[in-house]
């Protein structure tokens, strides 16, 4: 080799480990067949390169290492967090639902007392009514969340009238915000011409009346305002309230399920913990968003957004979209129907018994499905079935079928405890002509009874 | 991967690739190393071995010529590591007269915890520092 080939390769040399400085690992230098002391130069540097892209990997590996670690160290951490928060929430649900229990079975048994005035019976029942109340609510907050998280909650899109849900929300909440000391005032930002618009009517109403009931709840004075405003292509809800407020680091995790039930004083306030985490679910399947904005001591707003598309054009009067037959006391006048009250619940089937005494002139009882069957097969004219749908011996759904296969005019209505979505579809399959969900109103089924029977 | 091959000259004779090794005496495995030692050609070269040491009773050498040897991958390395400090191996003997193959004899030398591997010029001394 001469003294010009030997510059040239230790050129070579110098811009690989020039190449090398700069990151790039893949350089490699070429070796002539002699093997000579170059050779054996380039071929060194050409291992300590590989030495150094495999350091070079290695630490690459290391830092992914790192980062998953962290990853799987906050995953386990929210999981301890999930669970204890389950543990606070089922211990939550416990004392929320044996508190109002205990309101009912020991009120109930107080008034055994034949000694009690009138006044005091009252007072006892008003007790029991209330925590029963209290527990459908949290009854229906459980169903609900157990609907969403198995996906069977649907969206029901029709017309819907803001303004007036807005108002009715305002005249229902009214009288509890003045027993509190509260001022309650809505604000309604479109013209009742425009405040038409697409969405699910009852979701809406449950967003609005649990951000009005946590308002009422969480406040011990002050006002309370609700209402939206309009901006482009949504509507802007809020609930704003002067109450005792939310922490900074808090604010997020509220919308989370079970959270109320881990706040230190969750005694001073009642509820599942669930409100928020149906509402937030409810936006979302509505193609909005929800957040708040709060400081301790000052109060809170709650906002959520809709979608706004007016149907201003379809729009007309407030009874276009009202569904359903009002019911008023001038309709209960006597009907002179023929009964049956098929109901394995002998309280359940007192209630509904006293509630349509006044529609009819005669009222026949069965425990079970089969015995349904046989009685309205011995009583060919029977105008109504109110048909309890969980009964022993045979279900209602298949005593149902089995008079549909002998009488197809009588009308049948499911009186349903499941309050699942579905309900509905599976009553009229089996040949029920409607159904009504427990716990039964009466108002809602004499409402219903009238649908059919007072044209 | 590419698929190496391994060619049976004799029952005690193999070639793989340019490498030639053969089991001599029973006691000494003689490999002429040639060419670049990747991961593919030290895998399969380390599974010759393991076969050729279920041959013999006794413990076996190695007698390695690195004069042709191209460049060792890291892999390469660690197999020929991973031989030295089989139960079966007593020496390594390494030989090459060139500056590359005393380049790369330090390289798999220094890669192993085992002090039984040494470098020698010529393959004479190699085999006298293995027989003695």
């Amino acid at each position: 080799m001469d003294e010009e080939q030997l510059e040239q390769r230790i050129e070579l040399i110098n811009q690989a480990i020039m190449s090398v400085s700069r990151g790039e690992y893949s350089v490699q230098l070429e070796l002539s067949p002699e093997h000579n002391p170059i050779d054996a130069l380039a071929m060194g540097i050409n291992m300590m390169i590989d030495e150094l892209r495999y350091n070079f990997e290695i630490g690459q590996e290391n830092i992914k290492i790192k980062l998953l670690n962290k990853k799987l160290l906050e995953s386990q951490r929210k999981a301890e967090e999930s669970d204890r928060l389950k543990s606070a929430f089922l211990a939550n649900m416990s004392h929320e639902i044996r508190t109002p229990m205990n309101g009912i079975l020991g009120f109930a048994e107080l008034l055994k007392n034949q000694e009690l005035s009138g006044d005091q019976q009252q007072k006892y029942l008003r007790i029991i009514e209330k925590s029963g109340v209290r527990m459908l609510n949290i009854i229906n907050d459980i169903v609900d969340i157990s609907k969403i998280e198995s996906g069977l909650m649907t969206v029901e899109i029709v017309q819907s009238n803001i303004n007036k849900q807005i108002e009715d929300l305002y005249l229902f909440f009214k009288p509890e915000c003045e027993s509190k000391g509260i001022c309650l005032s809505m604000k309604n930002s479109l013209p009742t011409i425009q405040s038409v618009i697409q969405t699910d009517q009852e979701k809406v109403y449950a967003i609005l009346t649990n951000l009005i009931k946590n308002a009422i709840k969480y406040s011990l004075k002050g006002d309370i305002e609700f209402g939206y405003i309009n901006k482009p292509y949504e509507l802007e809800f809020f609930v704003r309230d002067q109450g005792i407020g939310i922490p900074r680091e808090r604010q997020q995790a509220i919308f989370e399920r079970f959270i109320q039930a881990d706040l230190a004083n969750r005694n001073a306030f009642q509820g599942a913990g669930l409100g928020l985490a149906i509402s937030k679910s409810y936006v979302e399947m509505l193609g909005g968003k929800i957040w708040v904005e709060s400081k301790e001591e000052i109060g809170s707003t709650f906002y959520f957004t809709l979608p706004y598309k007016t149907v201003q054009n379809k729009w007309a009067t407030d009874e276009d979209v009202t569904l359903g037959i009002a019911y008023n006391d001038s309709n209960s006048e006597a009907l002179g129907l023929k009964i049956l009250i098929a109901e394995d619940d002998e309280s359940s089937e007192l209630l509904v018994a006293i509630g349509i005494e006044q529609y009819g002139k005669e009222i026949l009882m069965a425990r079970n499905g089969l015995e349904a069957v046989e009685v309205c097969r011995n009583n060919p004219d029977i105008d109504l079935i109110l048909m309890d749908i969980q009964m022993p011996v045979m279900s209602g759904y298949k005593a149902t079928k089995k008079i549909r296969e002998f009488n197809s005019e009588v009308i049948i209505i499911a009186l349903t405890a499941c309050g699942l979505s579905g309900d509905r579809e599976e009553a009229i399959e089996a040949g029920c002509n409607d159904y009504i969900s427990k716990p039964i109103k009466i108002h809602d089924l004499l409402v219903l009874i009238d649908k059919y029977f007072r044209k | 991967m590419k698929k190496i091959d391994i060619e049976e000259i004799s029952k005690s004779e193999y070639c793989i690739g340019k490498t030639r090794i053969i089991l001599c005496d029973n006691t000494i495995i003689h490999v002429t190393v040639d060419g670049d030692q990747t991961d593919e050609i030290a895998m399969v070269t380390k599974d010759l071995c393991l076969r050729l040491f279920k041959l013999v009773d006794g413990k076996i050498n190695f007698l390695i010529d690195l004069n042709r040897c191209g460049k060792n991958s890291r892999r390469a390395r660690l197999a020929w590591n991973e031989l030295s400090e089989n139960g079966k191996c007593n020496k390594v003997a390494i030989f090459g007269l060139n500056p590359v193959a005393r380049l790369i004899a330090s390289f798999v030398i220094g890669f192993s915890s085992e002090k039984n591997q040494r470098f020698f010029m010529t393959e004479k001394e190699a085999r006298a520092w293995i027989a003695d």
